[in-house]
């Protein structure tokens, strides 16, 4: 057997294993779904007809490759001060943050830190780069920080009196910025600390602290390009938006048009697997396979705590090799799609070529996954926010009015929140297809070799979409 | 057997694996398919250009 279908066949395999584990419990789903009209399994029937459909639809009615010719309409030009202001913003909400953590109140629910990073930071700003643009490139207080200590230190030395920052190693490319994301999710979903404000804030310290370093050694737009975890991946999410911003220029582009640009570099795709996987982690983990009486979890546990780790050591290591193990088996999903669309598609070009080519496919299905799965969090507990951001050191203040501010919890119900989850799995798929194809088009001259070769993107697509309302129909359980 | 014992639990998972394992199984009939007439098509194309050439 060749090495891309042996590497094909072990991928379904592993997948097909995974999908067939038996359901659990709960992902984030808050409030318990009644009433659908239909099975929830009947939905990822009808999102696999969905995608079939468009699937065809696409190989008829999109004969050439269209987004690489669509333009962009100038809409206008930011003022400076404006780009000074949200830096200042940033610093100020960061340092806002770190206090709060350091010096209020250490319970989970009555300190701002944990809701607004687990929250308003790693969902919140996800929803807005796609629905505006790139926020975090104006709001990120590490790079303001930068930028303005950059601006100081020339204004002070001179021309000339500073050292070039080094090359940023190509070869590394935005590996770091995956490796980042995986951090990110290890903390939030293994980490036995995660609720406690003041490790949060130490640790947002450390990653400031880690980013200023990196800027001053490669420069500030080298290494928030390749190796800032969350500039990197906002800034992914960020194509989808209608809106482009560049040097304080803001455009307006057809709906998918800018992750074409998506940098066909080392890791990039990495970076979007990453956003999957762990994902798909945060929810799978919550199921019961997982936690169950005699889940994976707890023989993983017992397996660490028989090679001689302590109680809390050994739960990390078991959350840790599951988390590894779920972003390795999205991976291969992914390599599966693109083996076989090589084995199709011929030789002329190879697997690591192929994977960088179309991993812009997958940006609609990371946001997709992120949006079905933290909606509920979103909706719920971001309005928290409300009554946090009056007392943010959970110590009875009530500076802006809002601190007797509650959660409502009928704002959405259950239903809704179902009918979200599937209509974001169904549209960020089709996405993903539509920049599939349209890139197989450019790949291949001949439409029906490019049509053949997205037989395997599409099959990927529908086990995408399956296991996401898999892990999220487990919410009723 | 205990996978068989707990079916209840996981049947209805299966069903979330069924669409997937459906178009896999379509996609790989097809591409036999598409490889057959392929085969056909050359062996046809060989037989034509090993027929003699008849002279007027």
């Amino acid at each position: 057997m060749s090495r891309p279908r042996l590497t094909a066949a072990a991928a379904s395999a592993a997948v097909l294993a995974l999908l067939a584990l038996p359901a659990g419990a709960s992902a984030h789903g808050i409030a318990q779904r009644a009433d659908l009209p239909i099975p929830e399994w009947l939905f990822a029937w009808g999102a696999a007809l969905v995608l079939l459909a468009s699937f065809a639809a696409l190989a008829v009615l999109w004969p050439r490759p269209v987004l690489a010719g669509l333009g962009e309409r100038h809409l206008l030009t930011v003022p400076r001060v404006l780009e000074v202001l949200a830096g200042l913003l940033g610093i100020g909400a960061f340092a806002v943050v770190v206090y709060a953590g350091l010096a209020g109140n250490q319970t989970a629910t009555a300190n701002l830190a944990p809701t607004a990073i687990f929250v308003l930071f790693w969902v919140g700003i996800p929803v807005a780069s796609v629905l505006v643009g790139d926020v975090w490139a104006a709001l990120s207080p590490w790079r303001a920080l930068a930028r303005g200590a950059g601006w100081a230190a020339q204004r002070l030395a001179g021309p000339g009196g500073l050292p070039e920052p080094m090359a940023y190693p190509e070869r590394l490319g935005r590996w770091p910025a995956a490796a980042g994301v995986v951090a990110f999710a290890w903390v939030e979903l293994v980490y036995v600390n995660r609720d406690v404000p003041e490790s949060l804030a130490l640790l947002a310290l450390g990653y400031a602290l880690v980013m200023l370093v990196g800027m001053s050694l490669y420069g500030v737009e080298p290494w928030t390009r390749n190796a800032d975890a969350f500039a990197v991946a906002f800034g992914v999410l960020a194509l989808l938006a209608p809106l482009r911003w560049e040097r304080r220029r803001v455009a307006l582009r057809a709906p998918l048009a800018g992750a074409i640009a998506m940098p066909q570099v080392a890791g990039a795709s990495a970076v979007v697997l990453a956003l999957i996987g762990t994902t798909t982690f945060d929810g799978f983990s919550q199921g019961g396979i997982w936690t169950g009486e005699d889940g994976l979890a707890q023989r993983l546990t017992d397996a660490f705590e028989g090679a001689g780790f302590g109680p809390e050591v050994a739960v990390q290591a078991a959350y840790t090799v599951g988390l590894l193990v779920i972003v390795a088996l999205v991976g291969g999903l992914y390599r599966l799609g693109v083996a076989g669309m090589r084995s199709v598609g011929g030789p002329e070009h190879d697997t690591r070529d192929l994977a960088r080519r179309f991993a812009h496919a997958l940006i609609p299905i990371a946001f997709a996954y992120l949006l079905a799965h933290y909606f509920s969090l979103l909706a719920f507990q971001g309005q928290a926010l409300g009554y946090l951001i009056s007392d943010p050191l959970g110590e009875g203040a009530d500076l802006f009015g809002t601190a007797s501010a509650t959660i409502d919890y009928g704002l959405v119900s259950a239903n809704a929140i179902w009918y979200v989850q599937v209509a974001a799995l169904v549209i960020g798929h089709v996405g993903g297809l539509i920049l599939a194809h349209d890139r197989a088009l450019e790949t291949w001259s001949e439409p029906r070799t490019a049509t053949r070769s997205q037989y395997w993107m599409l099959l990927v697509m529908i086990a995408f979409t399956c296991l996401g309302l898999w892990i999220l129909s487990a919410a009723s359980q | 057997m205990t996978p068989l014992a707990h079916t209840g639990h996981w049947y209805h998972t299966l069903l979330y694996v069924a669409p997937v394992v459906l178009i896999a199984a379509g996609l790989w009939w097809s591409g036999r398919r598409e490889a057959r007439e392929r085969a056909a098509r050359e062996a046809a194309r060989r037989e034509r250009e090993a027929a003699p050439t008849s002279t007027p």
